[in-house]
């Protein structure tokens, strides 16, 4: 069934209400590897799964999604310098399937950022963070049974959350929504389908210009290896490995000694398709291993969020 | 149409909750201030005292490179002074020569040509909030360019040796010796009690320690022969003296 499916994706909602594999699908995209914001500029898993699906695309297919993503993360020494940030993003995001190898999709996060500093100070704020731009292209799959996909991946994220200010003065770029920097990335990403396993991978590279405040985001890649088991028609289980390796941070030219370096995650989640195209899931990071710059620690994200399809 | 509702409300969603407010709150901060005293009498270019042994000393170089290395918990503070380089790596350390003006490099506390009472600045301190019991304040060398480059600190007395029990004026008449300055390149650390303790965070707003430096103790005690030789024992023990003619204390600020 797959084999046959996977040469008739252009006719897929003729399929999607009887199928299961089809059903299940879109679970499998949820599930696999996410995005994981380690600040304004990190990243650590491929943040364009949720929005444009792993499932074979068909022409035509609208999907819009609505995620929420929570983390923290901290520099400096606990106690003593130490700055605890805290992030909470919503993102709408909207995605377009041209045919079955081109999908373009917009991701636009609201961000409330804050920080605390073990002096007692700290600053939060709230708005419109830096939009995301994506387009995806298959450039090759194997025969009959097509199992495997590969293709390219190519962004920008835009600097379109302005500067948020508070009595007057301007917020720190570490609680700022926004970055002010213009993000190009480019990669590549690998899929198997066997159901009810299903496997993706993939590798994203970035590279922060300079934004607002003297903020250079330091260049990443990202790595992203993720398996789904379909327990049922409904539900799936996920299990991803999600790393990233970046560079330091560069503030007005002098590099963050505590930023930078690597990490990695182990993403456990569940996805559950609670009625007809409506699919709800949840993840969380668990650290497993990391080699940070200077003192910093990252706690992982959690996140949920819902996926609809509204094409025909 | 069916299709625009969902979109609909996951932006009025969104929207709802996006209603955050921005907001900065100001860190827990200490400014430190030192202040100098210890003359008898003084004019624009000198301050003038008697040390322990009596003798009279007018004092016309007077720089410190006092620096405030951080706040102390009260759990662990304790009045206790400790070297951090070994003393016996002080200069050559003193250079005796003919007495000339050097000027205060920014941020460098000044005894002679500043008056006494009148605050410097010295910076500010951040530390996280809770009590604290004292300031680690060491002496350490200038960075940057000028005559003060890698000294920690420059005295220049005028010493009258013969002027023990004499009433000022007479004092004033006796022999004396000049010399500038004694500069020391090693650092050294003390930990100063302030007193009572010191609260910070919580919305307690700021607060401002003084350092207060009586210069009329720096000379007590020492062989002065020895010190204008520029052995380095005297000027290991001036540095000491120094150190610890520093005492705090602490304010409030609005």
């Amino acid at each position: 069934v797959p084999a046959a499916l996977g040469a008739a994706l252009p006719a897929a909602p003729v399929y999607r209400e009887d199928n299961m594999f089809l059903r299940l699908w879109p679970c499998a995209a949820l599930l696999v590897a996410s995005p994981v914001w380690a600040c304004s500029t990190c990243q650590c898993g491929d943040y364009t799964v949720t929005l444009m699906g792993v499932e074979k695309a068909y022409a035509g297919r609208l999907r819009v999604s609505y995620e929420t993503q929570w983390r923290e993360e901290a520099q400096g020494t606990r106690g003593v310098d130490e700055r605890v940030s805290e992030e909470v993003r919503q993102v709408l995001g909207l995605s377009y399937a041209f045919n079955a190898n081109v999908t373009v999709a917009l991701r636009v996060p609201y961000v409330q950022k804050q920080f605390n500093d073990a002096s007692g100070g700290g600053q939060q704020a709230a708005g419109l963070g830096d939009a995301d731009l994506i387009a995806q292209a298959v450039i090759g799959r194997s025969r009959a049974p097509s199992r495997h996909l590969w293709g390219v991946q190519t962004g920008v994220r835009l600097p379109t959350g302005p500067e948020q200010r508070a009595q007057g003065r301007m917020i720190d770029i570490d609680a700022q929504p926004g970055t002010g920097a213009v993000t190009p990335s480019l990669g590549g990403f690998y899929r198997y389908y066997r159901f009810p396993h299903f496997t993706a991978a993939s590798v994203v590279w970035s590279d922060p210009q300079e934004g607002d405040q003297g903020f250079d985001g330091g260049r990443a890649v990202v790595a992203t290896l993720s398996q789904q088991y379909a327990l049922s028609q409904d539900v799936s289980l996920q299990l991803s490995l999600e790393a990233r390796d970046s560079a330091q941070h560069r503030y007005d030219g002098v590099a963050d000694p505590n930023s930078g370096g690597w990490v990695s995650y182990a993403t456990p989640g569940i996805g559950w398709r609670v009625a007809g195209d409506w699919l709800l899931y949840a993840q969380a990071q668990l650290p497993i291993a990391d080699d940070l710059n200077g003192r910093q620690r990252e706690e992982g994200e959690i996140r949920a969020g819902l996926v609809v399809d509204l094409s025909n | 149409m069916k299709h625009l509702q969902l979109p609909c409300a996951l932006a009025l969603g969104l929207t709802l909750a996006a209603c955050g407010e921005n907001e900065i709150r100001d860190p827990a901060r200490a400014e430190i201030k030192a202040l100098a005293t210890g003359a008898e009498s003084s004019s624009e270019s000198t301050k003038n005292f008697r040390r322990a042994q009596g003798e009279l000393i007018e004092l016309e170089t007077g720089l410190v490179n006092i620096y405030p290395l951080g706040l102390e918990p009260c759990a662990t503070a304790s009045a206790r002074s400790r070297v951090i380089g070994a003393l016996g790596a002080l200069l050559p350390a003193a250079q005796a020569h003919g007495s000339h003006f050097i000027e205060a490099p920014p941020g460098v506390f000044d005894a002679v040509r500043v008056a006494d009472g009148v605050e410097q600045d010295l910076g500010s301190l951040s530390p996280a909030g809770g009590s604290y019991c004292g300031l680690r304040v060491a002496l350490v060398p200038v960075v940057g360019e000028g005559e003060l480059s890698g000294k920690t600190f420059a005295v220049g007395p005028c010493y009258y040796g013969q002027s023990a029990g004499l009433p000022t004026q007479l004092a004033a008449l006796t022999p004396h010796e000049c010399w500038a300055s004694l500069a020391a390149e090693a650092s050294l650390e003390r930990v100063v009690d302030l007193g009572q303790p010191l609260d910070l965070g919580g919305g307690k707003g700021g607060q401002k320690i003084v350092l207060t430096v009586d210069y009329s103790t720096w000379f007590d005690g020492l062989d002065m022969e020895a010190l204008q030789a520029g052995e380095a024992d005297a000027v290991a023990a001036l540095t000491a003296n120094v150190l610890a003619s520093v005492t705090a204390s602490s304010e409030a600020t609005p």
